[in-house]
C-alpha cells in the first residue's frame, strides 16, 4: 500500500493533485493529496440583548501524506516548503509532533443564557490549550513542554506557565477533533466516541492528550498581531481587514484561537488534509452609546472590506438574522443578499440566513457595505434563547482555612443528556473526595451511580500536578444538578506567592462536554465543522455526514451538536503571610541571641564574692528588713 | 579564661563556617588553557602535500636531477624569507612535495615557479590564518573584523530559508518551483558542503509583503530604483517573518522579492545616473541575500503560460545570484579572482556548481583554524569569569567539559598537522560545543549569586551585639595584661632598685 508513496513524493502538491485526479486507478492510490486552499467566513448575529456577535474563521488546509496511522510529516514536504500554511505553525507541528492543538485566548465571560453558545468551540476565560501529541518516542512530555514554550514565544503570552503542575491528561473530555471517527463510528454517542477515540482509530500509533490552561491570562493586541501573521492575506485583503485591534478588544466578549487538525476531504477518508483553523470571536455591545440596536460592519469595525483576498477559495460573509415573531419585518438588511435568503430547520428552529459572496460583490464595486436597520431602533419582539446545558461553579464556605466548591448544571432539554464534567483544581486546595455529594433539584441523592456513571478522580500532589475530577454524567431532563465538594486551602511557602499576593490565586474553569439538540436560532455551534458548508469544497461531504447521521437517528431526526460549557473562574484567596517576615525573623532571632549572649558572658565574666556579714547587718539595720533585695544589690563587681 | 574560652569557640568555628558556607567548586585546569592561550601546547601547522607533474622540456642539457627534497627544502626556504619580511614567523602552510617526476634542468626555475604558484595560490590563506592564529592582542581584534565580514560563525548546521515575498497579492503570483530549483542548482553545492556542516533547507510564501519605503522612481525608463542608502532598510523584520521558532541552528535567509504592480520594474543603482545592478540583488554580510525578481518584462511578452507560478526558468539567475551568495557567506573563496600571479595559472572548475576539492580543503583548513581559536577564546573567559566570581558553583560536569573540549583541540591540532582535515574538523567542531555547553551551562550565571553586601546584611544583626562586647572585653583584658606586666615591671623595678638600694645600704 505504501509502496506507491515515494513516487509521488518527489512531485509537488498541485502536480500530484492533478496526477491523482487524472488517475484512472483511483481506488488503488490509497494516500492522495488535496490541493492547498485557504477560506475565510465571517459570521454576524444580532443578539437579544443588543449586541452583536462575530465570528471571523479563516481555514488554510493542505493536503498531508496521511496513511491509515498518522500524518507522514516528515516523509513529504510539507513541513519544508511552505506556501499558505505558515512556516511557524508548520515548524511547531514538526519538530514537538504535534497531531492535533487547540489553543484558545479569551477575555471576557460568555453569557450562555443571553447569548446562547458560540460557534467557537472553546470560550473560557484565559487561555486554554490542548494537544494530542504523538507518543510514539516517549517524549510526550518533552515536546508538550516545548510546545508550551514555543507558543509561548510566538504569541506572546505567558503559556510556558503550563507546567506540570497545571497540565492534566483528561479521560474522557477532549477527543481528537478530526473527521476520522464521523464516518467509521455512528455520531451522537459520546461514549462510544470516546471508547473509538481511546482506540484511535485502531492505530498502532500512540498519542497522548495534554491539557492546559491559564485562567489569569490577559489578552491584547500583542498576542493579536502574531495571530494575523499566520494569514495568509496579513489583514491587508479580504475580511481580515476588518480585525482592528482597537475595536476588537472593546468588546464584551473577545476570543482569538489557533486549531490544527487533520481532516477527511471525502466521505471514505481516502483524501485526508491537515486544517489550520483560525477563529475570532467578539461580541459588540452596540446599544451602548445611544440604545440603539442597529448596526452596520464600518460603525462595528471601523473599517471596510475594500478587496477580498485573492488568495482565499471562498470570502463570504454570512449573517444569521434575528428571529421575530408575532410581527412581520421588523428589521431591514441592507444590501439584500443577491441570492436571497435561505432558511435552515423549520417551525421553531427556524433560522434564517443571508449569505454575501464577497469574491462576487468585490468584482463589481469597491467596497462591501452591510447595515442592519430595526424599526424604531429596537426590536419589538424576539424569540427568547434558552441554551440546553447552563452550568455554574462557585466556592462555598468562609475563611482561610477551608472552602468548599459547588457545581450547579441545569438541563434544559426535555430529554435526558449525557455529558462529561472536567474539573481541574490546583494542587493547593485540597480536595476531600468523601465530601462529595450530588443533589437533584434540591433532593440530596443517595444512590450517585444513577447519574454519575464513571468517574475519574487523580488526586493531587503538592508543587507537581493538580487533582483532576472527571465524569461522565446522565443529566435527566429538565433539571437541576448541583454537585458540592469540600477542601482545605493550603499554606503556601512564601516564594510560591504571586507578586499580587493579595489578589488571590485564579482558579480555572470546569468544562462540560455533551451532545446536546440542536438549539433554537443557532445554526450549528462549538464545532469548526459547520461553516465547511460555505467552504464549497465538500459540501457534499457535510450532506452525507449529516445522511449518515440521519440515518443512525431515524427516530429522532434531530440534529446534535457536539458543545462544550466552560463555567466561571474563580478566585480563592489563600493565607497571605506578610512579605518582610523572613527578614524580621532574621533579625529578631539574632537579637535575642546576641542579648541572650551578651547577659550570659556578662555573667560569666563577673566575679561573685560574699560581702562581709558585719556590713551588711549595718546596711540591713538602716533599710530595715529588706533582706532578699540586699543580696542581690550587694554583689561587688571584680574583674579576674 | 571565660574570654579566651569563648574566642576559642569563635575562632574554631570560623573554620566550621567557611566549610558550610562555601561553594562547591570544580577546579579548571587552568594552567593548560594558559598554555594553549600561548599555542605552547599545540602549534597548529598546516602541511599541504603537492603532487608534482614536471613535464618534459626541451633544455634538458645540464643533467641535473633535483631530487623532490631538494625542491622542498629550497621551496620552503624560500616561502619562509618572504612571509618574514611580511610579518609572519614561521609559516604555517608547509609545503610537501611527495611524487614526481625526474626534472631535469636548473634547480632554481623550478623553485622559482613553485614559489610563485604556491603564493598565488596560498598567500591570502596562510594570510588569514596567521591573522586567526596570532596571539598578539594588538592585532587580533583588527583583521578578524575586516576578513569576516561577510562569513557566518561557524556552526555545526544551518538553516537554509528561501522566502518568497510578494509585494502584493495582486502581481498574481502564488506559487513557485523553489523545490525543484533547489534540487537543480544548489544539491551539488549543498551535497559537498555537508561535509563541513549539515543544512536543513525551508522554504516559504509571504504574501502582502510590502517595503517600508517608497522606492525612487526614475522618469525616463518608468524604472524603479533602489540606492545603496535605503537597501539597510529593504529587510521588513517586523512585518516579514523570517525566524524560525523552533529551530536553534543559525539561519541563513534568501529572499527573493517580486515587486508590487506599483513598484516594478524594481532595480538596484549605486547612484541614480550609474546603470543598474546586473545582478539586481545585494548580500546581507552573515544574514543573508536578497534577489529582486522582476516578472513585468515576461508578462507584457505574453511568454508565461501561468502568470501564478514561477517556474525554474525564471527562477535560475535567481538561482545562480543565491548559490554565489551561499559561497561567500560559507567562506568558500574562489581561487581564481583573488590571485592574481605574473603568470597564468589554470584552476580546474568543477562541473557542478559544487565546491572543488581544493576549495574545499582551503575552507576545512580555515574553519577547524577557526574553531580552535574561538573554542579557546570561549574556554579563556569561562576561565576568567570563574575567577573573577568567587562564589560561583561551579559543578563537575562543567570541568569535564573543559578538560574534554581542550582533549578534542589538541585531537583537531594533531589531526591538522597529520593533513586530515575532515577528522580535524570535526574533533575542533566537538571541542566549540563542548566548551560553549559549559559556558552557555544555565548554572554558570554570575547573576544568579548574591553579592557580598547581602550576606553582610544577614550577618549583621547576629554578629555585631555579639562582637561588641566580646572586643571590649578583649580589649579590656589585655589593657589589664598590659598595666599587670607595667605593674610586675615596676614591683620588679622597685624590688631591683629596693635591692640595690638595699644593697647600696
Amino acid at each position: 500500500m505504501r509502496a506507491s508513496s515515494p513516487c509521488l513524493l518527489l512531485l509537488s502538491g498541485a502536480v500530484l493533485a492533478l496526477a491523482v485526479a487524472a488517475s484512472p486507478t483511483r481506488d488503488t492510490i490509497p494516500i492522495l493529496k488535496a490541493p492547498e486552499a485557504f477560506h475565510e467566513e465571517l459570521v454576524l448575529k444580532p443578539l437579544n440583548d443588543g449586541s452583536v456577535y462575530s465570528h471571523f474563521q479563516f481555514t488554510t488546509h493542505i493536503g498531508t501524506m496521511m496513511d491509515d496511522d498518522h500524518f507522514d510529516g516528515a516523509a513529504s514536504n510539507l513541513f519544508k516548503h511552505y506556501n499558505l500554511f505558515p512556516r511557524s505553525i508548520g515548524q511547531i507541528l514538526h519538530s514537538f509532533e504535534v497531531e492535533e492543538l487547540h489553543l484558545t485566548f479569551t477575555q471576557g465571560r460568555w453569557q450562555y443564557s443571553d447569548w446562547g453558545y458560540p460557534l467557537a468551540p472553546s470560550a473560557g476565560t484565559g487561555v486554554e490549550l490542548w494537544a494530542w501529541l504523538n507518543d510514539d518516542r516517549r517524549q510526550t512530555d518533552e515536546h508538550w513542554k516545548g510546545l508550551t514554550n514555543t507558543l509561548s514565544g510566538l504569541f506572546c503570552a505567558s503559556l510556558n506557565f503550563i507546567d506540570d503542575t497545571i497540565t492534566t491528561e483528561p479521560k474522557l473530555s477532549f477527543r481528537n477533533e478530526g473527521l476520522y471517527n464521523t464516518h467509521s463510528a455512528p455520531a451522537a454517542d459520546a461514549f462510544t466516541r470516546n471508547s473509538i477515540n481511546s482506540n484511535n482509530n485502531n492505530s498502532s500509533i500512540p498519542r497522548k492528550l495534554r491539557y492546559g490552561s491559564l485562567p489569569h491570562e490577559n489578552v491584547c493586541t500583542e498576542n493579536l498581531t502574531p495571530w494575523i501573521k499566520l494569514l495568509p492575506c496579513k489583514s491587508k485583503a479580504g475580511i481580515a481587514s476588518l480585525l482592528k485591534s482597537h475595536k476588537l478588544f472593546d468588546t464584551r466578549f473577545y476570543s482569538m484561537a489557533v486549531h490544527v487538525r487533520s481532516v477527511c476531504e471525502d466521505e471514505q477518508c481516502r483524501v485526508k488534509s491537515l486544517e489550520l483553523v483560525q477563529t475570532i470571536t467578539a461580541v459588540f455591545d452596540v446599544a451602548r452609546h445611544d440604545g440603539s440596536f442597529d448596526w452596520s460592519i464600518s460603525g462595528l469595525f471601523e473599517r471596510e472590506i475594500t478587496q477580498s483576498c485573492p488568495l482565499a477559495s471562498t470570502s463570504k460573509v454570512i449573517v444569521n438574522l434575528p428571529q421575530t415573531t408575532q410581527i412581520e419585518n421588523q428589521y431591514s438588511l441592507v444590501p439584500h443578499p443577491p441570492q436571497g435568503i435561505h432558511a435552515e430547520g423549520s417551525g421553531d428552529k427556524r433560522q434564517e440566513i443571508a449569505v454575501y459572496d464577497l469574491k462576487k460583490i468585490l468584482a463589481n464595486t469597491t467596497s462591501f457595505q452591510l447595515s442592519l436597520q430595526w424599526k424604531g431602533s429596537r426590536p419589538q419582539s424576539v424569540r427568547a434563547i434558552s441554551p440546553g446545558i447552563v452550568a455554574h461553579r462557585y466556592f462555598t464556605g468562609f475563611g482561610q482555612e477551608r472552602g468548599g466548591l459547588a457545581i450547579e448544571i441545569r438541563n434544559n432539554n426535555s430529554q435526558d443528556i449525557e455529558a462529561i464534567y472536567l474539573d481541574t483544581v490546583p494542587w493547593y486546595l485540597k480536595l476531600y473526595l468523601h465530601t462529595f455529594s450530588i443533589q437533584l433539584d434540591g433532593k440530596t441523592l443517595d444512590n450517585q451511580r444513577e447519574l454519575v456513571q464513571k468517574m475519574f478522580y487523580q488526586p493531587a500532589v503538592d508543587r507537581s500536578r493538580p487533582a483532576v475530577l472527571e465524569m461522565a454524567l446522565k443529566l435527566p431532563a429538565n433539571s437541576l444538578v448541583k454537585f458540592t465538594v469540600s477542601f482545605d486551602k493550603v499554606f503556601l511557602k512564601y516564594t510560591e506567592h504571586r507578586p499580587d499576593a493579595n489578589r488571590g490565586f485564579d482558579v480555572g474553569y470546569a468544562v462540560i462536554t455533551a451532545q446536546l439538540p440542536r438549539e433554537q436560532g443557532q445554526i450549528g455551534y462549538g464545532g469548526l465543522d459547520h461553516l465547511r458548508l460555505y467552504q464549497e469544497r465538500e459540501a457534499g461531504l457535510v450532506q452525507g455526514r449529516r445522511r449518515i447521521r440521519d440515518r443512525n437517528q431515524e427516530e429522532e431526526k434531530l440534529e446534535e451538536d457536539k458543545i462544550r460549557v466552560y463555567t466561571d473562574t474563580l478566585l480563592v484567596s489563600l493565607p497571605t503571610p506578610d512579605f518582610s517576615m523572613p527578614y524580621n525573623v532574621i533579625t529578631m532571632t539574632c537579637t535575642v541571641i546576641s542579648l541572650f549572649f551578651g547577659s550570659v558572658f556578662n555573667l560569666m565574666m563577673r566575679n561573685f564574692e560574699v560581702v562581709k556579714k558585719e556590713k551588711k547587718m549595718a546596711k540591713k539595720s538602716s533599710t530595715g528588713g529588706d533582706d532578699t533585695k540586699g543580696k542581690g544589690k550587694d554583689k561587688t563587681e571584680k574583674t579576674e | 579564661m571565660v574570654i579566651l574560652s569563648v574566642w576559642a569557640v569563635v575562632l574554631l568555628g570560623l573554620p566550621l563556617w567557611w566549610k558550610t558556607t562555601r561553594v562547591y567548586r570544580a577546579e579548571l585546569p587552568y594552567d593548560s588553557i594558559e598554555q594553549w592561550n600561548q599555542w605552547k601546547t599545540c602549534r597548529p601547522r598546516f602541511p599541504i602535500r603537492v603532487n608534482l607533474h614536471l613535464p618534459e622540456t626541451e633544455q634538458q642539457q645540464s643533467g641535473e636531477t633535483p631530487t623532490l627534497k631538494d625542491i622542498t627544502q629550497g621551496v620552503t626556504s624560500r616561502v619562509q624569507e618572504m612571509r618574514a619580511a611580511q610579518g609572519i614567523k614561521g609559516p604555517l602552510l608547509a609545503v610537501e612535495f611527495i611524487a614526481g617526476n625526474p626534472w631535469k634542468g636548473p634547480t632554481n626555475h623550478i623553485i622559482d615557479a613553485i614559489v610563485q604558484t604556491s603564493d598565488a595560490v596560498f598567500e591570502s590563506e596562510e594570510k588569514i590564518l596567521w591573522q586567526l592564529l596570532d596571539t598578539n592582542e594588538d592585532t587580533q581584534g583588527i583583521h578578524k573584523v575586516q576578513d569576516q565580514l561577510k562569513t557566518v560563525k561557524y556552526a555545526p548546521g544551518y538553516q537554509l530559508t528561501f522566502s518568497l515575498f510578494s509585494g502584493d497579492a495582486s502581481n498574481g503570483v502564488r506559487e513557485w518551483k523553489m523545490q525543484e530549483a533547489i534540487n537543480a542548482y544548489l544539491a551539488p553545492f549543498i551535497n559537498t558542503m555537508s561535509m563541513v556542516s549539515k543544512f536543513t533547507i525551508e522554504s516559504q510564501i509571504q504574501h502582502y509583503a510590502s517595503l517600508t519605503f517608497t522606492p525612487q522612481l526614475e522618469n525616463g525608463s518608468q524604472e524603479h530604483f533602489l540606492t545603496p542608502d535605503s537597501l539597510p532598510n529593504f529587510i521588513n523584520a517586523a512585518e516579514w517573518s523570517l525566524a524560525s521558532t523552533v529551530s536553534s541552528l543559525p539561519s541563513l535567509n534568501f529572499l527573493t522579492y517580486v515587486p508590487k504592480p506599483s513598484e516594478s520594474p524594481l532595480v538596484i543603482k549605486t547612484t541614480q545616473s550609474a546603470p543598474k545592478s546586473s545582478t539586481n540583488s545585494f548580500l546581507i554580510p552573515r544574514w543573508g541575500g536578497v534577489a529582486i525578481l522582476n516578472r513585468e518584462a515576461e508578462r507584457t511578452k505574453g511568454t508565461q503560460e501561468h502568470p501564478e507560478l514561477i517556474t525554474i526558468q525564471e527562477l535560475e539567475p535567481v538561482m545562480r545570484v543565491f548559490l554565489a551568495q551561499l559561497r561567500d557567506l560559507l567562506g568558500v573563496t574562489d581561487l581564481s579572482t583573488s590571485s592574481s600571479p605574473s603568470f597564468p595559472i589554470v584552476f580546474h572548475k568543477s562541473l557542478s556548481e559544487a565546491p572543488t576539492t581544493w576549495e574545499l580543503d582551503s575552507l576545512l583548513r580555515r574553519r577547524s583554524a577557526e574553531n580552535l581559536v574561538d573554542s579557546l577564546a570561549t574556554i579563556s573567559s569561562l576561565a576568567r569569569l570563574v575567577r573573577n566570581t568567587p562564589n560561583m558553583v561551579v559543578l563537575d560536569h562543567i570541568q569535564k567539559d573543559v578538560t574534554e573540549a581542550l582533549r578534542d583541540i589538541a585531537r583537531s591540532c594533531e589531526h591538522l598537522s597529520r593533513q586530515e582535515y575532515v577528522e580535524a574538523l570535526a574533533a575542533s567542531r566537538d571541542g566549540l560545543v563542548k566548551s560553549e555547553t559549559a559556558f552557555f551551562d544555565p548554572t554558570m550565571v554570575s547573576m544568579l549569586y548574591f553579592p557580598d553586601e547581602h550576606k553582610y546584611a544577614i550577618y549583621m544583626p547576629l554578629f555585631v551585639p555579639i562582637s561588641v562586647p566580646l572586643l571590649m572585653s578583649l580589649l579590656r583584658e589585655l589593657k589589664r595584661l598590659k598595666e599587670k606586666k607595667k605593674q610586675a615591671k615596676q614591683n620588679k623595678d622597685s624590688e631591683t632598685s629596693e635591692s640595690t638600694h638595699d644593697k647600696q645600704e
